[in-house]
């Protein structure tokens, strides 16, 4: 419960304002590659995998997981690679010999997400803004009532 | 028989005593030959009687003089501090005015300045998707207080970690 | 103290001398009602600082909106209804706006459990009590908070449809969207909680 005199109130008024411009103007200054790092993520609702070498996913992962329509209690991390793409290119990263992603940097903060299957052809494709911090997330099932899960996440 | 969103709902609201009495009797001849339609009302039912007292069980983890002091507390200090203030002078009406008008002000040309300069539509407006592989659906799902956007396929399984394709899917 | 229902008959002499001033009379109705209040603001926060936090904030207000209770409703439910009210804004607060397009797009294309077949073993069928309410505990961490809300606002607060859409700002159809999803849900997390078990 709290309570603002109105000289605070105007003061962090005043610092408000400041501070959105100041925000502003770095948001306009800043530019160069986008930095990635993509997941390969398996779904299962067993608590443990078959696999010991997978490991779980990070908690923000997790939770951003949990916050989606999926029903799968437990997320296990395949393979993770980061890549940088510069300004109207493209780079193509593996995550395994049956998954790759390709994305290519476009105007402002939209990228283009190119997935390809096992045998190279592609899947489908994803064009949308990709935001500091923000996630992509592309899912399919896989045998034993379970799922895979591309996370694509821009860390700059 | 296929239940279809809108039936789906239908029979959830007849389940919830929302229908009118025409439209409960028609549902009810319908459940008396739908085994499926049934088993969904049923499920629904089910759900309902699960969370039946669920509120009852939880307590709250403070003792009573503790939880009641600090309301007390905040009682007593809205109430002093209403009494207590001074009647306001016309210059201070004026202030309280006109420094949040200024503050807007300044955003608001702050915002014609810079944001012309910005690129990147809404993840929402621009978002677009394309698929390839033949009887693949796709459906989309933004979060926006995570910033996370799902894009799940429902194509029969690819198997990551198996050679063979799997009949034992979810769809 | 262990916490007795209290009917609103036996709220009426407390609420008569409290909304004359009688602070007293107003602790003893907290004792009453707290945990009800505590457990609403829980079940939508779900986090215990949150909503003692809420109550508290809720028992404020109550206080200072005394007399303008003109029991139209229990006591108990003007409280909740309070409450209510300050967690949705709470959660207002704490998400980014998200344009109702993008909600019926989620209903429209339905989340993967849309998919799932229907549940047909009761997934609470001997169970005790306890094991009962920590599974829906942690199924109910698992919904979003629109259809967290949604869920508790019907199941809990027993609330009509068109009552929803009003305390949520939105449309029936979304209300009635959301709630099907929520218990969909629900019925799915309960089921796969009893298979790890």
């Amino acid at each position: 419960m709290m309570n603002i005199s109105t000289t605070s109130a105007c003061r962090r008024c005043w610092f408000a304002v400041f501070a959105s411009i100041f925000v502003l103007t770095g948001v306009v200054v800043r530019a160069g590659d986008l930095k990635l790092e993509v997941q390969l993520v398996w779904g299962t609702n067993d608590e443990k995998s078959p696999d010991p070498k997978l490991k779980p996913v990070e908690a923000d992962v997790r939770k951003k997981l949990a916050d989606l329509p999926l029903k799968w209690s437990h997320y296990f991390e395949v393979n993770r690679k980061r890549f940088d793409v510069a300004k109207g290119e493209t780079t193509k990263a593996a995550l395994s010999q049956k998954c790759a992603v390709e994305v290519k940097s476009l105007e402002g903060e939209k990228v283009e997400v190119v997935w390809f299957g096992k045998k190279g052809e592609v899947v489908g494709k994803q064009k949308q803004p990709l935001a500091k911090g923000e996630m992509l997330v592309l899912g399919g099932n896989a045998p034993n009532a379970t799922s895979w899960l591309l996370i694509l996440k821009r860390l700059e | 028989m296929a239940i279809n969103e809108e039936l789906s709902l239908k029979l959830q609201a007849y389940a919830d005593g929302e229908l009118s009495e025409r439209e409960a009797r028609e549902v009810a001849d319908l459940l008396a030959k739908d085994t499926d339609a049934r088993a969904l009302v049923e499920e629904l039912k089910n759900t309902c009687s699960a969370l039946a007292g669920f509120e009852a069980e939880i307590k709250l983890p403070e003792s009573r003089e503790f939880y009641w002091s600090k309301i007390e507390r905040e009682i007593r200090r809205l109430e002093t501090s209403r009494t207590s203030r001074p009647e306001p002078s016309v210059f201070a009406a004026w202030r309280r005015f006109l420094v949040p008008a200024g503050a807007l002000a300044v955003l608001v040309l702050a915002g014609f300045l810079i944001f012309p300069l910005l690129h990147g539509p809404h993840m929402a407006e621009s978002a677009e998707s394309e698929f390839t592989l033949p009887d693949s659906e796709a459906f989309t799902y933004h979060d926006y207080a995570n910033g996370t956007t799902l894009v799940w396929l429902s194509y029969p399984a690819e198997n990551e970690f198996a050679d063979k394709d799997s009949e034992d899917t979810l769809d | 103290m262990s916490e007795i229902a209290h009917s609103a008959a036996d709220d009426e002499p407390l609420v008569r001398a409290a909304q004359r001033g009688d602070m007293t009379a107003f602790e003893e109705l907290v004792a009453r009602h707290r945990d009800k209040i505590f457990a609403r603001a829980y079940s939508m926060m779900r986090n215990e600082e949150d909503a003692i936090d809420l109550s508290q904030e809720a028992w404020v207000k109550a206080w200072q909106r005394l007399k303008q209770f003109q029991r139209e409703s229990s006591f108990s439910t003007w409280m909740t209804r309070i409450v209510i009210n300050l967690c949705l804004d709470q959660l207002r607060r704490q998400k980014r706006q998200r344009a109702e397009s993008i909600e019926a797009m989620d209903e429209e294309s339905g989340g993967v459990e849309r998919q799932m077949p229907v549940v047909t073993v009761n997934p609470t069928e001997r169970l005790e009590r306890a094991e009962l309410r920590a599974r829906i505990d942690r199924a109910l961490n698992q919904l979003s908070e629109a259809h967290r809300t949604v869920l508790v606002l019907h199941e809990f607060e027993q609330m009509e449809y068109k009552l929803i859409a009003k305390t949520m700002g939105c449309s029936i159809g979304t209300v009635m969207s959301r709630l099907f999803y929520a218990r969909r849900k629900m019925a799915v997390l309960l089921a796969e909680l009893k298979k790890q078990d």
